[in-house]
């Protein structure tokens, strides 16, 4: 059952000694070795990724060309001359950079990523830029020349537009669980910082999957119960509400989604015609 | 090989500045944004196309230059800026911190710096060019734009000695601008500007300095003797033609060279590449090389011209005769 689901925890002996066989995506601080990180959480588990929060656009202490993925979280690339050194180092790394979705970031993830470096835009953000992040999907599915594939963008695409861009952060009920420090277990990490608990990581065995799973489609598809808002936006599909920092009053995601679900749609129809 | 304007903004004011009319119509706080540089670095390469000219206005008052040359270095393009060398000490520490820092820059970024005589320019712009020219003269070619008869090329073979600079000396003729008042060498002027260029040629070859000349030269302002000698301090390099670059504004207008804004700008967005809108130019000029053929009335019929030898001069002449003929040609200047 373990195997089925990954969870999303932070780095801490404690937390990996009380599961066995699990998949782990561990959320390491920005004054940890990756090299020990990756050690201790492979020592009776297996390592999805690596998720940190860094205030530095440089690969991060004991990071191994082998590693497992690692996504890195950064309020701000900053200045390109500061970090164009490094850029032939990130481009073979296995390291995904995400910034929030303001417009001097989403300028930031297209250099990076028309130099070969992976990049992405976070988008659950309150403060998100619709109109930043739409500019930037446009390049990632129109632009002329072969570049790295921008993320949540590539994730979207992967399935047609159905509602995956979330888990290009590793949120995705039923796939992902998020566990905090005390081992309690949630769906997504804004449910967990509300407390919205489903289990305990001691009970992660036990833990019934795929009826968190349901529950949690159903609750995406109560928004249909009333005829405005959400159930009548036509990018709903590939947006779902999945992202839990979503309002449904005022969102503002519409035309965003909208142009995701319809790049999702040339994206494979461009892959079909090869 | 298109030139991308990064603004308009300059910080001088050259009595012959070609750039005038198109500056003059133009937003001076546009500086050309982060995407639209990724969007034209794409383009190139597309068309294989691997030099990026940086031009103004003054390309480095933009306020992300160096980072634009980084980001064009770390692309695998060589750079190219086209500058007055007056700048600030952080521009200057930018520039040095992209030669120090990103891989082959010292190969790929050089500079062709166009300098007045500093006997006719603002007391204050000469120690802030010599500057720029102390700092980084091994990168540095020196352009000199001629736009009068009494000209003096001295002070460019000194700096030339004094800094290290690039032993080649670009010369360009200044050309009218359309409905606009600067100075310019006449056509009548052609033959006697030439000789006074002629006069610099035994300095040239005692000095290993290139002269090399910038398009709209015409071919008959030499006679068979003097091309002669002009060829071999030109290294056979020598030639009399329009080369119709494209010219890309911040505000990702095009047109084909300054003097062709005037008639049909687009923006270049409505061509898919770079070879098309080079196309859609060279037709334009076909268009008005049919109203005449070069900047005299001989041009018409010159065996040089036919031949590709000459373009009969700019194409600036032969607008701005046309623009003061009032509406007699088939060819609309708007």
């Amino acid at each position: 059952m373990t195997q089925e689901i990954t969870v999303v925890l932070p780095f801490s002996g404690e937390l990996f000694g009380k599961v066995k066989n699990a998949n782990l995506a561990v959320q390491a601080k920005e004054s940890d070795d990756l090299g020990e990180v990756a050690a201790a959480a492979q020592s009776q588990n297996k390592l999805a990724a690596i998720l940190l929060s860094t205030s530095k656009l440089e690969l991060p202490a004991g990071l191994q060309p082998r590693s497992a993925p690692v996504s890195l979280y950064l309020e701000t690339a900053g200045r390109f001359l500061d970090y164009a050194v490094r850029v032939n180092e990130f481009a073979g790394a296995p390291v995904r950079f995400y910034f929030p979705a303001t417009p001097g970031n989403a300028v930031a993830v297209r250099l990076l990523s028309s130099l070969g470096v992976k990049a992405g835009l976070d988008l659950r953000g309150e403060n998100t830029d619709w109109d930043a992040a739409c500019e930037l999907l446009h390049y990632d599915a129109y632009g002329k020349m072969p570049h790295e594939p921008i993320e949540p963008f590539a994730s979207a695409y992967l399935q047609h537009g159905s509602s995956t861009y979330c888990e290009a952060y590793l949120e995705r009920a039923g796939k992902y669980v998020h566990c905090d420090e005390a081992g309690n277990l949630a769906n997504s990490r804004r449910e967990l910082a509300d407390r919205v608990y489903i289990g305990t990581l001691d009970g992660l065995s036990g833990l019934d999957v795929a009826a968190q799973a349901a529950a949690a489609r159903k609750r995406e598809l109560s928004v249909f119960m009333k005829l405005e808002g959400c159930s009548v936006c036509p990018g709903y599909k590939v947006c779902a509400r999945k992202n839990p920092a979503q309002k449904m009053e005022a969102c503002g995601c519409k035309d965003f989604m909208t142009a995701l679900l319809e790049a999702a749609r040339e994206v494979n129809l461009r892959k079909g015609e090869r | 090989m298109p030139n991308i304007l990064l603004t308009q903004r300059c910080v001088r004011s050259c009595p012959y500045c070609f750039a005038k009319k198109h500056m003059g119509g133009a937003d001076p706080g546009a500086f050309l944004p982060w995407e639209d540089l990724v969007y034209l670095a794409d383009i190139m390469q597309e068309d294989k196309c691997m030099e990026m000219r940086f031009l103004g206005g003054e390309p480095t008052l933009h306020p992300a230059f160096a980072d634009f040359a980084a980001y064009s270095l770390a692309r695998g393009f060589s750079v190219t800026v086209f500058t007055s060398g007056i700048m600030a000490p952080k521009v200057k520490a930018d520039i040095r911190r992209v030669f120090e820092t990103i891989p082959r820059a010292k190969e790929k970024l050089s500079f062709l710096c166009n300098i007045n005589d500093p006997a006719k320019s603002p007391p204050e712009e000469v120690p802030a060019v010599e500057d720029f020219l102390q700092e980084f003269g091994g990168s540095v070619t020196p352009g000199f734009n001629i736009y009068t008869l009494d000209f003096d090329l001295q002070f460019l073979f000194e700096y030339i000695l004094r800094y290290g600079l690039k032993r080649n000396i670009r010369l360009g003729i200044t050309h009218p601008i359309l409905r606009e008042d600067n100075m310019f060498i006449r056509p009548e002027d052609m033959r006697a500007m030439m000789q006074r260029l002629l006069g610099f040629l035994p300095q040239f070859l005692k000095l290993d300095v290139v002269p090399s000349l910038d398009c709209g030269f015409p071919l008959c302002a030499l006679t068979d003797e003097e091309l002669g000698r002009f060829h071999k301090a030109a290294r056979g390099k020598l030639h009399f033609s329009c080369g119709l670059p494209l010219d890309i504004g911040p505000d990702m207008q095009v047109w084909s060279c300054f003097p062709l804004s005037a008639i049909n700008k687009k923006s270049i967005y409505e061509f898919d590449t770079l070879k098309q809108a080079g196309e859609h130019f060279s037709q334009l000029m076909r268009n008005c090389r049919v109203e005449a053929g070069g900047i005299y009335p001989e041009c018409d019929a010159c065996d040089w011209r036919k031949k590709q030898l000459c373009h009969g001069g700019c194409a600036a002449h032969i607008l701005k005769k046309i623009d003061e003929e009032g509406n007699i040609r088939a060819l609309k200047l708007t």
